[in-house]
């Protein structure tokens, strides 16, 4: 069992409320004396303006953030959705191939047939173009690493 | 560039109105970020994909709007707002908007 926290002197609460700027301006000109004579508490004080600079400059991650990156880390939980997503994309794949040799080897007049693949044709064109200019561009967004 | 949402600014004095600033931005995601939204929709839980477009646009059309500030000779922009309205499905569009002002320390 851990030992409970010693309570705070009546000092480290007058440091604690001059770094972070809580004194009246008698108080701290009077602190600021006290200081000047005592170079322990004066080190102490730069301690702990450290501490303060540190809580501020660090951000913390939200707890659901940490708890998805753990997640994610799982090899099972990894393995679980690219498994899904082959699966999906396979079958989709599958069975739109099997849909456009339907399209082709069935009885629908020549024309249709040759229309339903130029408008696939263009499909897929138009697609990849779209996302070549997407890629070419990606790069140059400055607001990709914007999270929330 | 000071941005503010209220109408004027503490320690400053608005010396000129140089008018209505805006910037908007329409932002998507992918079709596979859809799928994985539409997933947890059904579960419920944060939809990190359009969060991140949300915010991706908000940045985006606040930047925006502080370039047509910036451009006017503006040194603030008060009563900024943000607004929003879906476009499509899967997209949204947010505007930022707010009165460009020249301001001079009091």
């Amino acid at each position: 069992m851990s030992e409970p926290d010693a309570p705070l002197t009546a000092t480290q609460m007058r440091l604690m409320a001059y770094v972070d700027d809580e004194m009246t301006q008698a108080e701290r000109r009077e602190f600021e004396q006290l200081l000047t004579r005592d170079a322990k508490l004066a080190a102490e004080v730069a301690e702990f303006r450290c501490l303060a600079d540190l809580t501020r400059a660090v951000q913390v991650a939200e707890p659901a953030d940490h708890e998805i990156r753990r997640f994610w880390e799982g090899f099972y939980n990894r393995s679980e959705w690219q498994l899904g997503w082959g699966l999906l994309i396979f079958g989709s794949l599958i069975a739109g191939g099997y849909g456009i040799y339907r399209l082709l080897a069935g009885d629908l007049p020549v024309v249709i047939k040759l229309a339903s693949v130029t408008a696939l044709a263009g499909a897929a064109m138009l697609f990849f173009s779209t996302l070549r200019q997407k890629l070419r561009t990606q790069r140059l967004d400055r607001y990709r690493g914007v999270l929330r | 560039m000071l941005v503010v949402t209220s109408d004027d600014l503490s320690g400053y004095r608005i010396v000129e109105v140089l008018g209505l600033v805006r910037g908007s931005s329409i932002r998507t995601r992918h079709l596979l970020a859809d799928i994985t939204e539409w997933l947890r929709n059904l579960v419920g839980a944060e939809l990190h994909h359009y969060t991140k477009m949300m915010a991706e646009a908000r940045e985006q059309a606040l930047d925006r709007m502080v370039d047509q500030a910036r451009g006017l000779g503006a040194d603030a922009v008060v009563g900024a707002r943000f607004a929003t309205s879906a476009i499509a499905a899967g997209a949204s569009e947010m505007l930022a908007y707010g009165t460009a002002v020249r301001v001079e320390k009091i």
